[in-house]
């Protein structure tokens, strides 16, 4: 059986660093560190692997992906949402079942299916540089708690222009990658900006359990502007991809029940794949030889989610806020008391006259803003967070003991530090 | 009321139209008007297939527009086999439609609507975005019910009783898109299906210089501005709209609604694009296998050729889309394969003291009550072909993928190739199928079956070729 591409022997090759991308955890950590833009760095040991069947080209920025089901934790202050949360299937310390994207590049096969029923969510955070060639290369590893679930998956680029189908990935209209497969799709971004990107397999079920992922474009004359504007110069960057859980649906997809989709109804609005408090948990690490996302001690439940939504920045340091909303509803954000200026709306340059500051936003579902804002200057009065919630107080699931109403919800803090 | 074959609630008629969806299918893959049996439809067999589809006025009258619409009910069909109880605008005598006739006047024309009431219940039309609108004569006002100690909102505008009609007219003061829907109780009337669209042509002649003098009679602009210029072979209309099944069977068993039937209960099973719901958004205006449900929503085009001195085989003009919104909340609408450039909303360019605030969106939040302008083009940027510039990564035998019943077989555009045999390969000639669709994916579903519901599918034939019946 055919399961490699044509293009050469699955020979390790040591990638430029501009090949090199950054993915989950170790991306965010990078973004929140502060002081500049996202260090091009990563995680140790990721580099030296191509996908698989692929080699090494000039100006193409390689890597994999695999999709699979696996388990995600809630906070632990949730209360039962009885029989749907927590799911009684899941391995403790986890609750949800997810469905998801891992990076995986730079493993050996063998490790790569080892990583079957590990999905994480949000998926993988892909940067790419306008004028380089992206290859994705997508592993269908299957679903451990479905098996009867012969699902194929895909990789939709949402917003990328001038799309080819075969690049699209909408099954109907194009191809999808069954299990046991690989499929490589070719991006060539000429648009900075921030996009998104996603199953379209079965789609509405798919999404909605995780398979959800940001992706942005930087301009090719500076990586530490937005857009092609020096107006759009940042310090500190910080994606977040809004969702939301239907934690019955979840459920449903573990005990081989069926869903009405049309009955959606969210118990839980997430940021980068974590619900609060746990958006301010720190970010999680991959393994390479394992290959495994690493658990860290007192938050062993989000060793599935590794995206942190915490933002730190020195006073006067510029924070670029790459939003996007692949849940099914709008969503207002607030920051009160910062001036957000909108530069970029749906991977597009807005311009001067175009722009909008407040310290609000609204955001469509599918749709992504980019927002600049001034840190404040550090206090040594000790009064030096500032939260970005959604302004919505029925989206959250509150508390065990009642006492947090913001537990399950999509909120988030800017710790501004000395 | 009409007379209707009412012997099973419409909830469970579920009547098999497994041969209607495949025809609706095969409809597809004509590029040319299918002659289906269009006698019971509500357009006429000679209209276009695809695209657009106005309604002319009567009368002959420079300046003057003249409509008829009655309100009646009637019969809606959807893609899973479930059928509904509607209200709707009718053209005239015309058989009942949903939504209600597409009415297309220009700037300045004095617009009078009849409005004949064959419901058994009050009804009215309200003309979102419309000035001065009079009712019999005299401004149009919202109408109580008055006792000796309480007025209650009865409707939004003038309304008339079941056997009556009535007549509004104003002057279309500004060119776009425009709702139109009940008034009256609108809350059950909206619901049932009284909407439908209002166009406003601009006096405006569209410049067509930059096109080296080629007869160009497809340029059109939508807005007194040479910015809003687009070929009127490519104007698409996309109308939101969604259905809870239980307020139509409801209505259909003569029960009575209380608020909490639209509030607590209310839960839309059914997302609907110009009255259909995936697959029979592409199928052809006037399908006779949806005689009620007249208007398509195929997006058809041909890429977008970069030229320094564009020809009209290089396709310079954008196709426009209307989107138009009625709902319970908004509409995020996603079309693949481009950005749209957003000009207006609500009949109003997007533009402040002359400078130009169109922006582009991969993501369209259509607001309940309102409409957007959107202009939509595509470029076959990267060129693949299979001899001259293959796709960088050859792909895997076609054996280790999952291949889609509209994928052509081929990534290239023109190309094709035979589809693994369990297919259904509904590919034509090599033409490119994107989606375009809502992205709260709930509503992109036929009562929670994924690809159906509010999605539609945009069409790229390879430009100047015969075998797309194109040339």
């Amino acid at each position: 059986m055919s399961r490699e591409h044509d293009t050469g022997a699955d020979t390790p090759r040591v990638l430029s660093r501009r090949n090199f991308l950054i993915f989950g955890g170790g991306a965010i950590a990078a973004v929140a560190a502060g002081g500049g833009a996202m260090a091009a760095t990563a995680a140790p040991g990721a580099r030296g692997k191509m996908p698989p069947g692929l080699v090494d080209r000039p100006n193409v920025r390689q890597l994999a992906l695999s999709v699979t089901d696996g388990w995600a934790g809630m906070p632990r202050e949730l209360p039962v949402i009885d029989p749907y949360f927590p799911d009684t299937l899941a391995p403790a310390p986890l609750d949800t079942y997810i469905f998801g994207f891992r990076d995986v590049t730079g493993l050996d096969r063998p490790i790569v299916q080892s990583q079957a029923g590990k999905a994480q969510i949000s998926a993988p955070v892909i940067e790419a540089t306008v004028g380089e060639e992206v290859w994705i290369t997508l592993s269908n590893l299957g679903l451990l708690t479905r098996p009867d679930l012969v699902d194929s998956h895909t990789l939709h680029w949402h917003g990328f222009r001038n799309a080819i189908p075969y690049y699209d990935g909408v099954p109907e209209t194009s191809i999808s990658v069954p299990i046991g497969r690989d499929f490589t799709y070719v991006f060539r971004p000429e648009d900075a900006g921030t996009y998104m990107y996603h199953c379209h397999f079965e789609d509405v079920e798919h999404v909605t359990m995780g398979m959800t992922g940001i992706v942005f474009v930087r301009p090719a004359a500076n990586s530490a502007w937005a857009y092609d504007d020096p107006d759009t110069e940042f310090d500190v960057e910080m994606p977040i991809m809004l969702t939301e859980f239907d934690l019955a649906g979840h459920w449903n997809d573990a005990h081989i029940q069926t869903s009405d989709w049309t009955s959606y109804k969210p118990d839980v609005w997430l940021m980068n794949g974590r619900a609060y408090p746990d958006t301010l948990a720190p970010s999680g690490v991959r393994d390479d030889i394992t290959g495994d996302l690493v658990p860290q001690v007192g938050f062993e439940h989000l060793q599935y989610q590794p995206q942190t939504s915490k933002i730190r920045a020195t006073g006067g340091q510029r924070v670029l806020l790459r939003i996007a909303n692949l849940g099914f509803q709008e969503q207002t954000l607030a920051m009160p008391g910062i001036d957000l200026v909108s530069v970029g709306s749906d991977a597009r340059w807005l311009t001067p006259d175009q722009r909008t500051v407040s310290d609000t936003l609204v955001i469509g579902a599918g749709e992504s803003r980019d927002v600049i804002f001034v840190a404040p200057q550090w206090r040594p009065d000790g009064n030096n967070t500032y939260p970005l919630f959604n302004t919505d107080p029925t989206k959250y699931r509150g508390n065990l003991d009642g006492s947090d109403q913001w537990v399950g919800g999509q909120r988030t803090e800017l710790e501004v530090e000395a | 009321m009409t007379a209707r074959n009412h012997t099973r609630p419409a909830a469970h008629r579920r009547a098999r139209r497994w041969g209607a969806v495949a025809l609706a299918i095969a409809g597809l893959t004509s590029a040319t008007a299918l002659t289906t049996n269009h006698t019971v439809s509500a357009v006429p067999p000679t209209a276009k297939s695809e695209g657009l589809l106005c309604t002319p006025p009567t009368g002959a009258t420079p300046g003057q527009a003249n409509y008829v619409l009655t309100a009646k009910e009637g019969i809606i069909n959807l893609p899973d086999g479930n059928s509904m109880l509607m209200w709707g605008y009718a053209n005239g005598n015309g058989a009942f439609q949903y939504p209600g006739p597409v009415m297309c006047v220009n700037e300045g024309d004095v617009v009078t609507v009849t409005l004949r009431n064959q419901l058994a219940v009050r009804t009215s039309a309200l003309f979102l975005g419309i000035d001065g609108v009079t009712a019999n004569g005299a401004p149009a006002q919202a109408q109580f019910d008055q006792t000796a100690t309480t007025a209650t909102l009865r409707s939004l505008t003038d309304d008339v009783a079941p056997g009556g009609s009535i007549t509004y007219k104003f002057t279309a003061g500004h060119p776009g898109t425009y709702l139109y829907e009940s008034g009256t109780d609108p809350e059950l009337q909206i619901e049932m299906g009284l909407v439908g669209s209002l166009i406003v042509y601009p006096t405006t002649p569209a410049d067509t210089s930059d096109l080296l003098g080629e007869s160009v009679g497809h340029a059109r602009l939508a807005y007194d501005d040479p910015n809003s210029r687009y070929s009127t072979e490519h104007e698409y209309m996309v109308l939101l709209t969604e259905l809870d099944p239980d307020v139509h069977y409801a209505v259909e068993e003569g029960g009575v609604l209380q608020s909490a039937d639209y509030t607590e209960a209310y839960t839309p099973r059914y997302f609907l694009i110009n009255g259909r719901s995936f697959p029979d958004t592409i199928a052809p205006n006037g399908a006779g296998w949806l005689p009620a449900q007249p208007y398509g929503a195929l997006a058809h085009v041909e890429p977008l050729q970069i030229s320094a001195t564009p020809t009209e085989s290089d396709n310079p003009l954008p196709a426009l889309i209307r989107y138009l919104a009625v709902g319970g909340e908004p509409y995020p609408f996603h079309p693949h394969s481009n950005h749209e450039k957003v000009i207006a909303k609500d009949g109003r360019l997007l533009s402040d003291g002359g400078v130009d605030l169109s922006m582009e969106k991969f993501a369209i939040t259509v607001d309940p009550g309102s409409t957007i302008d959107a202009l939509f083009t595509w470029t076959n940027v990267e060129d693949y072909s299979a001899t001259a510039n293959p796709t960088p990564v050859p792909g895997p035998d076609q054996k280790n993928l999952t291949e889609g019943e509209y994928w052509s077989g081929s990534p290239y555009l023109g190309g094709q190739g035979v589809l693994n045999p369990e297919v259904q390969a509904k590919n034509v000639c090599g033409e490119y199928y994107h989606v375009a669709h809502n992205h709260n994916l709930a509503e992109a579903t036929n009562y929670g079956a994924a690809f159906g519901g509010q999605l539609t599918l945009i069409r790229v034939d390879p430009a100047n070729t015969t075998n797309c019946g194109n040339a």
